[in-house]
């Protein structure tokens, strides 16, 4: 049953560079409801720096309705779990205007992240946007969805990856 | 880019009720083709549920109408069973035939539409639920997850099955309203299964309790007024307006072993309405 389940789940929107582990000299994030352009070293300091908790990262762009739709649940997350686990958005291929009037509509208070040249999502393996990617505690990229995530996908790997 | 998972759940549920179908009019126990007579009613309650969801989530996407078509962007459940039952009464209001009777007539065939909607969790997600030592593993996800969908799924089409069998015996008040009971149920209790990031309940999940609390209560109405009519002579009733204000103009005939069937003003015999919807 759990194999079927393994490769039925396989046409669910799950993908990206799994298994990526950033590196380099951590670095700190930018402060709360920030829109910051960052190269993709910079992206891979910023998770360095934040081993030791799991990480949700977040790719998305004003022009993207499903992004529209789960950066409520996002912004909503992130409130939920505090400290313990940290978001940060990324803003890919958007217009910096357009990008901070989606901020300020839903209220995103968490770090979020220009990619300027595209480094983060070449980093990542975006496919489609929007995309979400866990990391573990290590650093490690262990789950991504591509796509709109929902309340139940977003909840399982959290908190999956906290008890790791 | 495609989603491959609706697209397999579109496929899925259109593949089981088209079998169904088949199937139970090759033994002559369906009156009329099932996707002929539901499209009119799918497609009404998919515009409700779509812009149901936009208008309370992202109001603004009611401008940009290539957006409102993103399904994949938000469905509000019950929006979308409140439009399809406003296009079936729609539809026989104008034919001046029974709404009761046609919703009780598609209601089986809406709730395994249902089960397999939630069955094909595995298809779209995985299947989330609660962690357990057996189940399915989501993508992404090393523990074993109790398959609630798969489970809601394989309730929900058992009670189809029972409803189906027993149309005969039942009437259509009966029927709808235990459709209404089965999914608002399941809804509800998958809802406290399910993992959620808010620490509350989530919205749908309020809905569907919402709808259960409703029903139950209409259904203990429906109770306390039988029992205090039981007191009375039998004999034809007029029922007057239904649980959804859907006055057809219909009879409950009761008789002697407490079986009701619904008659017309205008016919001797139970008449649902045609498939032009």
């Amino acid at each position: 049953m759990g194999a079927l389940g393994l490769a039925l789940a396989s046409c669910a929107g799950s993908g990206g560079a799994l298994g990526f582990v950033a590196t380099g000299a951590p670095l700190a994030l930018p402060p709360s409801g920030s829109l910051s352009p960052v190269s993709g070293a910079d992206f891979e300091g910023m998770l360095v720096g934040l081993r030791g908790r799991p990480v949700v990262v977040n790719v998305w762009a004003s022009w993207c309705g499903p992004c529209r739709v789960e950066a409520p649940l996002l912004q909503k997350a992130s409130q939920r779990y505090g400290d313990s686990v940290a978001f940060v958005g990324v803003d890919a291929r958007d217009n910096e205007g357009d990008a901070r009037d989606f901020l300020r509509r839903y209220a995103i208070i968490y770090p979020n992240l220009v990619d300027a040249d595209n480094d983060i999502v070449g980093l990542l393996g975006l496919r489609g946007y929007p995309s979400t990617y866990i990391f573990d505690r290590n650093g490690r990229m262990g789950a991504s969805v591509i796509g709109g995530i929902s309340e139940q996908a977003l909840a399982a790997r959290i908190e999956q990856a906290l008890r790791k | 880019m495609i989603d491959r998972g609706l697209l397999a759940t579109v496929a899925i549920i259109v593949g089981v009720i088209t079998l169904l179908d088949r199937r139970l009019r090759r033994r002559g126990e369906a009156k009329e083709p099932i996707l002929a007579m539901a499209s009119g009613p799918l497609m009404a309650g998919l515009a409700a549920a779509r812009l149901a969801a936009v208008a309370l989530d992202d109001p603004a996407t009611l401008s940009r109408p290539f957006d409102l078509l993103l399904i994949r962007g938000g469905m509000e459940y019950w929006a979308g069973i409140a439009g399809a039952a406003a296009m079936v009464w729609f539809a026989c209001r104008r034919e001046q035939t029974s709404a009761w009777q046609r919703l009780a007539d598609l209601a089986p065939f809406a709730l395994w539409a249902y089960a397999a909607f939630e069955a094909t969790c595995v298809v779209r997600d995985g299947c989330f639920g609660p962690s357990s030592p057996v189940g399915l593993r989501p993508g992404g996800l090393g523990e074993p997850q109790l398959p609630t969908g798969l489970l809601v799924g394989m309730a929900v089409a058992g009670v189809a099955t029972v409803l189906w069998r027993e149309l005969p015996r039942l009437s259509a008040t009966v029927v709808v309203a235990a459709g209404v009971v089965a999914v608002a149920g399941a809804r509800s209790v998958s809802g406290f299964a399910l993992p959620k990031v808010t620490a509350g309940l989530t919205r749908p999940h309020r809905e569907s309790l919402a709808v259960l609390t409703a029903a139950a209560l209409v259904g203990a109405g429906m109770t306390a007024r039988r029992a205090f009519g039981a007191t009375r002579p039998r004999h034809s009733t007029s029922h007057g307006p239904g649980l959804l204000g859907l006055d057809d103009g219909a009879t409950i005939s009761a008789s002697d072993d407490g079986a009701s069937a619904a008659t017309f003003p205008d016919s001797s015999t139970e008449r649902p309405c045609s498939d032009t919807l």
